[in-house]
């Protein structure tokens, strides 16, 4: 049989919904494991990409200094990067933050929030700073893929991969992109 | 403080007649009486007129929120607005513009603290052949240069009221460079519904017997209005409003369907940016234009015509309304034209502000009172127009064209011009030549030509049409203006080999942005995207990958907008693209994607949070990615 798409997957300013949604393939994710061969993922817990791969799947949008570091790592080692679900796409949910400033955000949160103790902004060197604003992965590098939906489903996302195994340009059916 | 400004609320919408302040279809010329009035709509206003009308007070906020010359919030007692299209520019309307914030200290976009004065940008003001120009209180100041600068900015922090400026300020000249066959010996005012009047023949006999004198008045007036068709038909007109559809076929439509009521509209809201040919029409040959509706008038079987004027051209209100009572004065409008049955008579409406409402269902939307959103074409106008009635609407210049085909005939009309672009046209030349204003040809006409008479021939290319038209490069100088070829409302921008055209792409990005109604997604959002990438390439962050979703962007539109506005929104750039290829190569400094912000720049809000300096609190430049 030919040769496995390796596939990296990560979660940046997202929910791991959509990580959640690609599980959601259930039992055919047996079927989906002989076709596809994870390297860096939540799902098996390998913390780099070891070597170059077809295609990486970025859920989450970009809200930080280490967000920016993997999302390079992968635009580096995936000869495909497909930005998946809302966060990712639009910097849905966590781009909120993005109507306010950093320092209104980081106050309410850890000076001003009920019954905080110690208040003050945190500027522990492990934390990684943030951005001022929350991006979708498309400002910071060259996206191939969009994979939308809030999450994609699972049939989304099984289109989407043997779509591409089976050497077509992935374009998803209305049904699977039709979320009222 | 402006006398003006000071009447109470109440007081002034007292006095405005109570039929026109229970009439929603009235809300949009009321706001702008009130807006002259007060420089704002106050909320109390708002307020009023929405219970008189009965309407919700949201409608009315609706139209404060979209005509651009309607403000919920007070300006000064003195509102500029800079003209801000690529002519203005070309001439330093930015630099006068920053210079009189700085003389006045007031910041752009923003009222001073005393409450006197205001300043804006606004798009194009139709003065493009005598920038750089201004709305000053909504009247044009035209030849702007440093010294008219000081000037104002004297007359303004001395309260000198409007009156009392120099009057050669907002002299507009109409810059007729060139005459062709209809213009060189205009029809005198009368000589075309006259005409078609008179198709109607003599009154027969047998009319006399069988029919009473009214019915027999009615037939003979329905008589030359079929024979004035005809003759409309015989010229092959075509719309100038840059579409080119049939006159003949719009105007039959009209007379078919079947209503109590036909309208007829004439264009003049004139948005496309370098057009001003509607201006030097309805200035001097306005008899024309309201001849040419009457006309219709008569062969469509309407009574009213209605003419929508941009809010620029408010100036233009004194002297039409006179053309008006002049004409019915002398039997030519109202009831009983020329002593036969035709009845016809023409109401002025303004816009406040909206490009979109040049297209053709926004403007019926905005007469009636409405925001200016264009609806689906079907049902058409003809059919379904104005008030649901069969409504025709035709552009100023197709009206003019109208009153030379009733006087002279249409074999005569389609005489000149090309196959399938019969008359004259008026062309708007504007930008780096040595004579810019009107000029008169026959269809068909080179860019060449005219690039010649009006002494532009070192031009390194030239705006066909408006940012909505097309951009050609010296290589298409041979290119005819027609319908067969370079089809638009006869609007050229010229721009010589200084100019870096990118200037010309970002302004017409920034413009396209800005007058999006915002209907339909793909336009919203494309013409931001675009404005965004253009934005991008400015900073030299743009890439080839850019360039391709740029034009990924712009098919998108071109198939997916809702109107005409977001599926020409795009043409700037992929013309440019293909065209002007060196001023998008030569700003890009990678073949790789880069962001369009600086990556660290981005950490330094929280870097200062933070107090850190460790390296992990920066993004090294070495960051740009790497493509696979």
């Amino acid at each position: 049989m030919a040769e496995k798409l390796k596939v990296a997957t990560c979660s940046l300013a997202g929910c791991f919904g959509c990580h959640m949604s690609l599980l959601d393939v259930d039992e055919r994710l047996l079927e989906l494991l002989e076709i596809v061969e994870f390297d860096r993922s939540p799902i098996n817990d390998i913390k780099h990409i070891s070597q170059p791969v077809d295609l990486g799947l970025i859920e989450g949008g970009v809200c930080n200094a280490e967000n920016i570091h993997v999302l390079h790592e992968f635009r580096k080692m995936c000869k495909i990067l497909v930005a998946v679900g809302e966060c990712g796409i639009t910097g849905g949910i966590p781009s909120m933050r993005n109507s306010f400033t950093l320092k209104e955000c980081l106050e309410e949160a850890f000076v001003r929030g009920a019954g905080t103790e110690n208040a003050h902004i945190p500027d522990d060197p492990e934390i990684p700073l943030l951005l001022d604003k929350v991006r979708p992965l498309h400002h910071i590098v060259k996206i191939d893929y969009f994979l939308p939906g809030c999450p994609p489903s699972a049939e989304a996302f099984l289109y989407f991969l043997t779509e591409l195994m089976a050497g077509r340009d992935p374009s998803l059916p209305q049904e699977l992109i039709h979320f009222d | 403080m402006y006398p003006s400004l000071t009447i109470p609320v109440p007081d002034f919408l007292d006095s405005i007649p109570v039929e026109h302040r229970k009439d929603p279809h009235a809300l949009l010329q009321i706001l702008i009486q009130i807006q002259h009035a007060y420089h704002h709509v106050p909320k109390e206003a708002a307020k009023r007129l929405a219970e008189e009308m009965g309407v919700p007070l949201v409608r009315v906020q609706g139209l404060l929120s979209f005509y651009s010359f309607l403000s919920p919030e007070p300006q000064g007692d003195y509102v500029i607005h800079f003209s801000d299209n690529i002519t203005d520019q070309m001439l330093g309307n930015r630099g006068l513009a920053a210079h009189l914030c700085q003389r006045l200290g007031v910041k752009l976009g923003e009222t001073r603290k005393d409450g006197r004065v205001s300043v804006h940008f606004t798009s194009c003001t139709g003065m493009c052949d005598q920038g750089p120009a201004a709305l000053v209180n909504y009247l044009p100041v035209t030849n702007l240069d440093q010294e008219r600068i000081e000037r104002i900015a004297d007359l303004v922090n001395a309260q000198i009221p409007l009156q009392d400026w120099p009057p050669e300020f907002f002299t507009v000249k109409s810059q007729i460079r060139r005459s062709d066959v209809v213009f060189r010996k205009p029809i005198e005012p009368g000589e075309g519904i006259r005409a078609s009047l008179e198709r109607g023949g003599a009154f027969l006999a047998e009319w006399a017997e069988d029919l009473a004198p009214s019915d027999a008045r009615k037939h003979h007036l329905e008589r030359g209005g079929a024979e004035t068709l005809k003759e409309i038909y015989r010229s092959e007109l075509r719309g100038r409003g840059g579409a080119g559809f049939k006159t003949g076929i719009k105007w039959e439509s009209v007379r078919d369907a079947k209503s109590s009521d036909h309208y007829v509209l004439c264009n003049a809201d004139e948005g496309e940016p370098g057009t001003f040919k509607d201006r030097v029409l309805l200035t001097d040959y306005a008899d024309m234009v309201f001849e040419g509706m009457t006309i219709c008038g008569h062969a469509v079987g309407s009574k009213t015509g209605i003419l929508y004027l941009r809010q620029e051209y408010w100036y233009m209100k004194e002297h039409l309304e006179k053309v008006l009572s002049r004409r019915r004065e002398a039997g030519l409008l109202g009831k009983g034209i020329l002593g036969t049955a035709l009845d016809f008579d023409i109401e002025l409406h303004f816009g406040a502000g909206a490009y979109i409402c040049g297209m053709e269902t926004a403007m019926i939307k905005s007469i009636e009172g409405r925001r200016g959103i264009p609806r689906r074409r079907w049902p058409l106008p003809v059919h379904q127009g104005y008030l649901r009635c069969p409504t025709v609407v035709n552009n100023v210049e197709t009206f003019a064209a109208a009153t030379v085909i009733s006087a002279k005939g249409g074999a005569w009309f389609a005489h000149n011009g090309t196959g399938q672009s019969t008359g004259t046209k008026l062309f708007c030349v504007s930008g780096d030549c040595e004579r810019p204003g009107i000029y008169e040809y026959p269809w068909g006409v080179s860019v060449h030509e005219v690039l010649r008479d009006c002494g532009a021939l070192d031009a390194q290319g030239v705006q066909v049409g408006g940012p909505s038209g097309t951009m050609i490069n010296t290589r298409e100088f041979d290119r005819s203006a027609c319908f067969e070829d370079l089809v638009g409302t006869g609007t050229l921008m010229i721009f010589g080999p200084q100019r870096d055209m990118f200037e010309a792409v970002k302004n017409f990005a920034l413009f396209f942005q800005h007058e999006s109604c915002g209907l339909c997604t793909p336009c919203r959002v494309g013409t931001t995207l675009l404005a965004n990438y253009v934005r991008k390439f400015e900073k030299g962050c743009g890439s080839p990958v850019d360039l391709k979703e740029m034009q990924n962007i712009s098919g998108l539109m071109k198939t997916m907008a809702h109107c005409g506005l977001g599926q020409t929104a795009n043409h700037h750039i992929t013309e440019s693209i293909e065209k002007f290829p060196a001023i998008w190569k030569g700003r890009m400094k990678t073949t790789e994607f880069i962001p369009a912000f600086d990556l660290d720049g981005a950490l330094e809000e929280a870097r200062n949070l933070t107090g850190r300096t460790d390296p992990e609190a920066h993004l090294a430049p070495d960051h740009a990615p790497m493509e696979a």
